[in-house]
């Protein structure tokens, strides 16, 4: 199989303080890998610099994808691509239309990649085809992105934004947060239905409860900013029974 | 230059008036008040954020020096002037009016030169009315100097259908145009009215709008402000609002290197209600000054006031929006909001809401927000593959859509977007006069 994403020694600093302290990871296409971890661990820093947010600096390390260098790419060159992420806290854009937003973006990349624009008529057809697997109401995509909706109708926007865009690798950070049962099962169906083997996810959870539903190939704990153990779907069950403090002390006596 | 020189240009225009002597009076007393005031100056608090001089420098310029003004009827008009279709036109070039729509029952639309003796009597007074706020020296100067002069009176319970256009072109030589309109609309009848300003030189514009709405009228006004970034634009609109009628106004600001204008709204009676929206968008280092106010005077009122500035390079924007509630006009509801969005380190903004109130029972509200883009909001629309240029310009469009999304006519909304997307898009060459 193909690596996706190759994170080789990834440290990463905000305001000067150190948050990713030397972290490892090699993604192969058509797996899922969950990174868990306590609160504070770097999870979402790591997501962060993935998709290229400003404010965190790169100190050391480099991040492939694909076999290109990653981290010297403006976030729409890694959204062109095919890598996505999944926003913890979606940002809400009233007056900018979500249809809108995600016809510009899906050109922008065709544009790229040498494609003509998408028929109108096509792309509201794959619109439709998208909001019904993530069971959104209509009256949702003409809205401001993410304007007035609810945290679950936030997490179920990203997935089908992602939907839409078909990325290689999509990087969910924390979409679980905040969602009842229901709306769960919707989010992991979206992810489950595009599971393929040329297409890699990086699930990044706080709980294990997501990964009742989407089985990850990989579990990974990040803990100070890098990866202190590495398992399978077991290792999640375990942490969610024990915690995270048997997996910090053992690497402690290490 | 001095306003002196205007003495002897302003011997020579009245000696030449074919109007007849009840304008030549009217324009001696204006002279003769404008002489006493000569331009506002920055002393003055209404106009403290504006220097008009080079506005005052280039119009004593062209009015001491032009020959009179005359206007070629058969010069094609600029492109945009024909986005609103099927609009009953009015054309003025060069502050001449030049062009009248076909007749239609219910509208009187009358020239200066054909004026009846009531017309006249009307105008007379409109011109002599010098208490226009805060441009009092002004009004003064465009009476004495008045170019010409359009007369709009629309019958009670007439309802308009079509949009009447109003095209303001300075085109050819710099010229200073002085010029009125006066309309009226009778009891319960509609109406759609848009002034529109397009030029392409360094001509200087002081132009006034006098509105009288009968009880029940309704009107929809929108000024339109696309002058050439050389032109310096100076208007004023006063509606006076009747019983139970409504004004929607909308005013877009996009043009000229100085722009200033005077919107005063007076509810007068039980039941009259306005609304007043405006966009301003300034780039390189253009000067946007508006100043509102409205004037309950009268129980159970209603206006809202709500501006928008977005403002890219060295450019610079003044917004004054004042809520003045007499003391008889208990029931008032009102609110008067201004946000501005700030494109560039170096553009500036002097907002001031206020609110003046001296009835008891009332519901005002006011308040002005200055910000930049959200660099959240940002790095959102780029992470889904809008690049960074595109973002901007999509995020900048999205606050100022809450205000061109209330144009009455969608061709006129795409134009609007359109040109406000050139002045906030560095790299793109300015469209002015297409």
């Amino acid at each position: 199989m193909t690596t996706i994403l190759k994170i080789e020694d990834l440290r990463a600093s905000v305001d000067d303080k150190e948050i990713l302290t030397g972290v490892n990871l090699e993604v192969r296409a058509g797996e899922v890998h969950a990174i868990m971890g306590p609160n504070g661990s770097g999870k979402s820093t790591l997501a962060h610099v993935l998709a290229g947010r400003e404010g965190y600096e790169v100190t050391s390390g480099r991040v492939l994808y694909k076999g290109e260098d990653l981290l010297g790419l403006e976030p729409e060159e890694r959204a062109w691509a095919g890598v996505f992420l999944g926003f913890q806290y979606p940002v809400e854009i009233p007056g900018v239309n979500n249809v809108y937003l995600l016809k510009a973006a899906l050109n922008a990349k065709r544009r790229q990649h040498g494609e003509p624009e998408i028929d109108a008529i096509d792309f509201l057809k794959l619109v439709r085809e998208k909001a019904r697997l993530m069971k959104m109401d209509e009256s949702f995509l003409n809205r401001g992105v993410n304007e007035g909706f609810s945290g679950g109708e936030k997490k179920r926007n990203e997935v089908f934004q992602m939907a839409l865009l078909e990325p290689e690798l999509a990087v969910l950070d924390e979409t679980d947060s905040g969602l009842d049962i229901d709306a769960l099962k919707v989010v992991a169906n979206g992810v489950n239905s595009m599971r393929r083997n040329d297409r890699a996810f990086v699930l990044v959870t706080h709980y294990q409860r997501l990964l009742d539903y989407i089985q990850p190939d990989y579990v990974h704990v990040l803990s100070d900013g890098r990866i202190l153990r590495t398992g399978d779907k077991a290792l999640a069950v375990e942490l969610e029974d024990q915690g995270y403090d048997w997996v910090l002390a053992e690497a402690a006596n290490q | 230059m001095s306003i002196d020189a205007l003495g002897d240009a302003h011997t020579r225009l009245t000696a030449g008036d074919k109007a007849g002597a009840w304008l030549h009076a009217t324009r001696s007393r204006a002279w003769q008040q404008f002489a006493a005031h000569g331009f506002p100056s920055q002393r003055h608090e209404d106009w403290k954020y504006t220097n008009l001089k080079p506005f005052a420098d280039r119009t004593v310029d062209y009015l001491a020096n032009q020959s009179p003004v005359t206007a070629d009827r058969r010069a094609p008009l600029p492109a945009s002037a024909s986005l609103i279709e099927d609009a009953l036109r009015i054309v003025i070039r060069n502050g001449r009016v030049i062009d009248l729509p076909e007749t239609v029952a219910g509208l009187a639309v009358t020239r200066l030169g054909d004026s009846n003796a009531e017309q006249r009597q009307r105008l007379a007074n409109g011109l002599e009315q010098m208490d226009i706020p805060a441009g009092a020296s002004l009004a003064a100067l465009n009476a004495a100097f008045l170019t010409d002069a359009v007369q709009i009176d629309i019958a009670a319970n007439k309802v308009l259908d079509r949009p009447l256009h109003l095209v303001f072109v300075a085109d050819g030589s710099p010229v200073s145009i002085q010029t009125r309109v006066l309309l009226t609309l009778g009891e319960r009848s509609e109406a759609t009215v848009i002034e529109q300003f397009v030029s392409d030189g360094a001509a200087t514009t002081n132009t006034i709008s006098h509105v009288e709405c009968a009880p029940g009228a309704r009107l929809h006004y929108l000024k339109l402000q696309d002058e050439s970034g050389d032109a310096h634009h100076i208007a004023a609109q006063r509606l006076l609002v009747a019983r139970n009628a409504r004004v929607d106004a909308l005013h877009i600001d996009l043009g000229a290197r100085l722009a200033r204008n005077d919107l005063t709204v007076e509810l007068l009676a039980a039941g009259a209600e306005a609304s007043m929206h405006g966009l301003f968008v300034g780039d390189s280092q253009r000067h946007i000054d508006n100043h509102t106010r409205v004037d309950h005077r009268a129980p159970h009122t209603h206006s809202v006031a709500s501006y928008r500035g977005v403002l890219n390079d060295q450019s610079r924007g003044v917004f004054n929006g004042k809520i003045l509630v007499h003391d008889d006009a208990d029931g008032t509801d009102a609110s008067l909001e201004n946000r501005n969005l700030l494109l560039s380190q170096q553009a500036e903004i002097d907002t001031k809401p206020e609110l003046e109130i001296y009835a008891d029972d009332v519901k005002c509200s006011h308040g002005a927000t200055t910000g930049q883009l959200d660099p959240a909001a940002i790095f959102y629309l780029r992470s889904r593959g809008v690049a960074d240029a595109d973002a901007r310009r999509m995020l900048t469009l999205a606050f100022a859509a809450e205000i061109t999304h209330r144009s009455p006519l969608q061709s006129l909304r795409e134009h609007i977007e359109h040109q406000c997307g050139a002045r906030i898009d560095a790299d793109q060459a300015e469209e002015q006069f297409a």
